[in-house]
């Protein structure tokens, strides 16, 4: 029969031997189609625990295997980076001058999560969420790898007189080719490569576009992979150039309690008034006299967690 | 500049008439447009008699990011014996409506997946069900609706075919496999104080929100309480509640605990300390100690008094 720390001893001995076994060979691979993420499941590497009850005198510490996901890929040079774990805002760091980040997370029970992460570049824009789902087993470390997240793109005009220049511009990482996509009558795409900070700038000619509405969007490319296409800019071709207000009109609206972030306690406002009478109409993102569905659909889409 | 507004206005009809077009032609070919589907699936080794069983609803976005849903589930009530809900493993990160079952055969649901969901089979809810007799049953959705990733609140089509479940007789001598047992708690979380003024008349509210993988929320309770912290939480007075909670204590010197159970009794709790402390005035124990030193003051006194007038006797 053994005794309490020569159980400990005993399971340890074993978890070890597993470790030695497994941890290295026992992997699986998964590539994300849509954002070409890979996903590699590890065997864990066990971390030591204190035996139950305390106070019995040292050694005998029992290794649990520890559940964890590792975040990995590219934002912008020294931007900041944050991580949602089904919806709420549980990890920030920021990206070194390579635009390389990693986050790890832990003390997570086994099932599947929808996680995101959005970047904020040099000057406040923020990326598209980069949202994608995980099934995490108990006891292993899972490392999501490859992660690019979309560049960030504004305009300096919403409407521009017709042969005027339009300037597009945002950030992505360094020396990175930019695509920049123009939804028009014939959709143009424009190369431009993104500078040591990752900015990137390119002046768009609009004598052959027609009048009417236009749309641009950016994507990023690097030799280690490329980003999905990020969120669309609408601007117009017109008679006259209009300058591009800085702030962002649905952003701020989703904003409920005006705290620069979309998250929760937003959602808990226009939650105590679904399907309520006569709303506050700061918070009808629809603007149509009720909170339902489709404001929420409309906050879903600027969350920031 | 003429010809600019000519252009302008040749623009405006020709946008009007490619809508049209468009409109005419999604009409005629709407079988072939690409819509996010709701679709069933059931245990492949089919549905017996008095066997419980999990009929699940995925949602396959055709490639499109998504970010909202909602809908009715109908099944017959008189065939399928209802068990309850499991929406654990959700895609559905903050539900609007928790799935219920709102009336005899008809299941609500309603939710958001915030930064949108794109995938073939992401799972929205189990029904768990005991079948009732023989026979063959339909499950169908009704009122769905699904929203694009968009930020303008589009309505992404939507394609809902219904499950022909049949149901087959009990199986002779069948091992009944029994539901796996949820064992996990429900997931770490921090309930964040606010105040707005578009609710709670701008009083402190507390909002929280968590996962449990398993089995699922079943429901949340609050309990405010001053100084001290509590010791035993069974001492405490527990009240079911719905974030956004209106906080009594609108001083925020109490503790707050809010406790999430899933739907198999894991309880997961978290405790918040009071923004404020109390003034001297405000901590009874306090005035348990100056009451004390009175009486005992006054006790000191009368034996003093006593003493004294025993020995001017």
């Amino acid at each position: 029969m053994l005794n309490n720390k020569g159980q400990y001893f005993f399971i340890g001995i074993l978890l070890i031997i597993g470790s030695l076994f497994f941890s290295d060979y026992f992997f699986v691979f998964a590539a994300n189609s849509s954002q070409n993420i890979i996903i590699k499941v590890i065997g864990s590497t066990p971390v030591p625990t204190s035996p139950p009850g305390g106070g019995g005198g040292g050694g005998g510490a029992a290794l649990l295997p520890v559940t964890q996901v590792v975040f990995s890929g590219r934002a912008y040079p020294g931007s900041g980076v944050s991580l949602l774990k089904d919806a709420q805002l549980v990890a920030k760091t920021v990206a070194d001058p390579g635009a390389n980040f990693q986050i790890s997370l832990t003390g997570l029970s086994a099932g599947s999560y929808i996680f995101s992460l959005y970047s904020e570049d040099n000057s406040g824009r923020r990326s598209n969420l980069f949202t994608f789902p995980i099934t995490i087993t108990s006891g292993v470390i899972t490392q999501v790898s490859n992660i690019f997240i979309a560049p960030t793109i504004d305009l300096d005009k919403s409407e521009v007189k017709k042969g005027d220049n339009l300037a597009i511009f945002g950030q992505s990482a360094a020396n990175a080719a930019i695509t920049i996509a123009v939804h028009s009558d014939e959709e143009l795409f424009l190369k431009v490569k993104s500078d040591k900070s990752g900015a990137y700038f390119y002046n768009l000619d609009t004598t052959n576009l027609t009048i009417g509405q236009h749309a641009v969007m950016a994507k990023a490319a690097l030799a280690e992979g490329i980003s999905p296409f990020g969120a669309a800019v609408g601007f117009s071709v017109g008679l006259k150039n209009v300058e591009k207000a800085p702030a962002k009109k649905g952003a701020e609206r989703a904003d409920a309690n005006k705290d620069g972030r979309i998250n929760l306690i937003d959602f808990s406002i226009s939650a105590y008034w679904y399907k309520r009478p006569s709303p506050p109409s700061s918070i009808d993102l629809s603007g149509d006299g009720k909170i339902d569905i489709k404001d929420f659909s409309i906050m879903a889409y600027y969350w920031t967690g | 500049m003429q010809n600019l507004r000519t252009q302008l206005k040749i623009s405006n009809q020709r946008f009007l008439s490619i809508i049209f077009a468009f409109s005419f032609l999604s009409f005629l070919f709407a079988g072939s447009v690409s819509a996010a589907e709701l679709f069933f699936t059931a245990d492949p080794n089919g549905v017996r008699v008095d066997e419980q069983s999990e009929i699940k609803l995925f949602v396959n976005t055709e490639d499109e990011d998504i970010n909202a849903l909602e809908g009715k589930i109908i099944f017959p009530s008189e065939f399928l014996d209802f068990q309850g809900i499991k929406d654990g493993a959700s895609i559905i990160s903050l539900w609007l409506e928790r799935p219920r079952l709102a009336e005899a055969g008809v299941v609500v649901f309603s939710g958001i997946i915030p930064g949108g969901y794109n995938s073939a089979k992401g799972l929205i809810l189990s029904l768990v069900f005991r079948a009732k007799e023989k026979t063959s049953v339909l499950i169908k959705t009704s009122d769905v609706k699904i929203f694009s990733n968009n930020g303008q609140g589009n309505l992404a089509f939507a394609k809902t075919p219904a499950l022909n479940l049949k149901i087959y007789s009990p199986q002779p001598n069948s091992m009944v496999q029994p539901m796996a047992a949820d064992n996990y708690l429900p997931e770490e979380f921090i309930p964040i104080i606010g105040r707005d003024e578009n609710i709670f008349n701008n009083q402190w509210f507390l909002v929280f929100s968590t996962q449990d993988k398993d089995s699922g929320i079943d429901y949340y309770a609050v309990a405010e309480r001053r100084s001290p912290a509590a010791a035993d939480y069974s001492d405490l007075n527990w009240q079911k509640v719905e974030s956004p909670y209106c906080l009594k204590d609108q001083a925020l010197k109490s503790f707050i605990y809010v406790r999430a159970m899933d739907k198999a009794g894991n309880a997961r709790m978290s405790a918040l300390s009071p923004t404020h402390s109390l003034v001297w005035y405000e901590k009874y124990r306090l005035w348990i100690i100056i009451g004390l030193g009175m009486i005992l003051a006054g006790a000191a006194g009368l034996i003093l008094k006593r003493r004294n007038i025993s020995r001017i006797n």
